[in-house]
């Protein structure tokens, strides 16, 4: 990508855009706030972290009801709410969310996290090396959806982890045309709705438990007074599902890779948890996981002196935002103590992640079981790698190596209700 | 009539909202927003200026502060 203009050639998924992230980030946030790209049928590029969150919170002019990335194919089977629906149609089903998933109520939820994070690290904890993607990162999340919220066996999560990969995270393959690409996300996402859907008919047949399943079934009403319709309360679990599997991998992965690089941060967040909270901030700014989610212009506008035009898509960035020198010094380090007085890394505005609370949970109990339980934790040989599909950034893999430890007892019915 | 509504997925209790419009914005025990969740809730129009200001100083975006005719 060095050698094309940003300006009017900008391309999300540019090879070689997830390996120099640093430095083109850098150059946009200082040269080109709002880029145009030809790829995928077109879209538009917003890096700051102001006209971000400017287009952000401002739903009646960007739209969402259009699709969360340039080529989503329309295709009705397999949609995300409420990510792709605007406000009021939208706050009822995050009120219906937001019930299950602030932050006092998925605090309930820290005994189960920390018996599968344990029962995670234990898997390799003996052999004192680990491929920390494949057997943790990438693990945990699809056991908090499946395990922690709907008690469905772990059995099953291999074949939505792959579907939703297909439909989330796998890149743009070499040669492959917009289309096809769009189609075979299409395809992932049909297969986790199939899944979701036979999981949904199952539990409306059962006695209701009082989860965010059997609130999502109970469902809202629409803009015109009618009960939403069955689909849309599959797009809803589709969208609980979706919005937390590749993105809280990314940042456990970044955790970990923060941990094995830099050993005094390490030592001082042992000494003092009173640094955790704050550090975990940083990390989910740094190693943000939403690469960029889209928006469409309903009329004619100008975002940052730039142009706009009815039907086109902006690209909110927020993964560069989250590097603004404006907003922060030396953006590209990691400062575990600096402030963070708001964190763009889940978004702005209506849409911002409801799931934001257990990205964070998430994030603390690894941190402190890693710290309790694994030492001298280092990068090992192999290949550490990032890619990116449009919207997310995804780590495809992380060798670490540790001095060997002890395997612990494990109870995975822990806090069960 | 001006109203407003707190995200309940994304009150993380920084507490600015009180600090910044005690008579609209209140803490629950845990220092949560006292009607996060609960819908829209009635702001008297002498606190509407207040209410804008807390939900522009939100640092997670949960509120919403709308009129209506």
């Amino acid at each position: 990508m060095k050698s094309v203009d940003y300006e009017t050639d900008f391309d999300l998924d540019a090879p070689d855009f997830p390996e120099s992230f640093d430095e083109i980030s850098e150059e946009v946030l200082e040269k080109c706030p709002v880029v145009h790209s030809a790829a995928l049928g077109g879209y538009k590029v917003v890096f700051r972290d102001e006209d971000i969150r400017t287009v952000a919170k401002d739903w009646q002019t960007f739209s969402n009801r259009f699709g969360y990335e340039p080529n989503r194919n329309g295709d009705d089977n397999a949609r995300l709410f409420p990510l792709e629906i605007d406000p009021p149609y939208q706050a009822r089903w995050r009120s219906v969310l937001g019930t299950h998933l602030g932050a006092r109520t998925v605090a309930l939820k820290e005994p189960s996290i920390r018996a599968h994070v344990n029962d995670l690290l234990n898997g390799f904890i003996e052999a004192g090396e680990c491929e920390f993607v494949e057997q943790y990162a990438s693990q945990l999340p699809g056991r908090m959806f499946f395990s922690t919220f709907l008690h469905v066996p772990l059995e099953d999560l291999a074949y939505v982890q792959k579907a939703t990969d297909e439909a989330v995270s796998i890149p743009i393959a070499e040669g492959e045309s917009a289309e096809e690409y769009g189609a075979r996300r299409q395809a992932g996402w049909n297969r986790v709705a199939e899944y979701l859907e036979e999981y949904m008919r199952r539990r409306e047949e059962e006695p209701p438990r009082g989860d965010i399943v059997d609130s999502i079934l109970q469902g809202v009403e629409m803009e015109d007074g009618e009960p939403a319709p069955w689909k849309h309360k599959l797009f809803v679990m589709l969208d609980v599902l979706a919005g937390g599997m590749t993105t809280t991998t990314f940042v456990l992965a970044g955790l970990a890779h923060f941990l094995a690089t830099h050993p005094e941060d390490r030592e001082r967040l042992k000494a003092d948890p009173s640094l955790h909270t704050n550090a975990i901030e940083e990390l989910l700014r740094y190693y943000a996981s939403i690469l960029a989610l889209g928006r469409t212009a309903m009329t004619d506008t100008e975002v940052a002196g730039h142009q706009v035009k009815k039907g086109e898509m902006l690209m909110l960035a927020y993964s560069v935002g989250c590097r603004d020198p404006k907003i922060y010094e030396n953006p590209n380090e990691i400062i575990i103590d600096r402030p963070i007085t708001s964190n763009l890394a889940f978004g702005w505005g209506s849409h911002r992640c409801p799931g934001n609370s257990i990205a964070r949970l998430q994030m603390r109990v690894t941190l402190e079981e890693m710290l309790r339980r694994i030492d001298d934790l280092q990068l090992a040989e192999g290949v550490s790698s990032i890619s990116h599909s449009t919207v997310t950034r995804n780590w495809d893999s992380l060798p670490l190596k540790f001095t060997p430890g002890a395997v612990e007892s494990v109870d995975l019915d822990a806090g069960r209700r | 009539m001006a109203k407003y509504m707190v995200d309940e997925a994304l009150c993380q209790a920084h507490g600015k909202c009180y600090a910044i419009a005690s008579k609209v914005f209140g803490p629950d025990s845990d220092g949560y927003e006292k009607d996060a969740g609960k819908g829209w809730v009635e702001i008297p129009p002498e606190r509407l200026a207040d209410a804008r200001a807390a939900e522009s100083a939100c640092p997670e975006t949960a509120i919403r502060v709308i009129e209506e005719d």
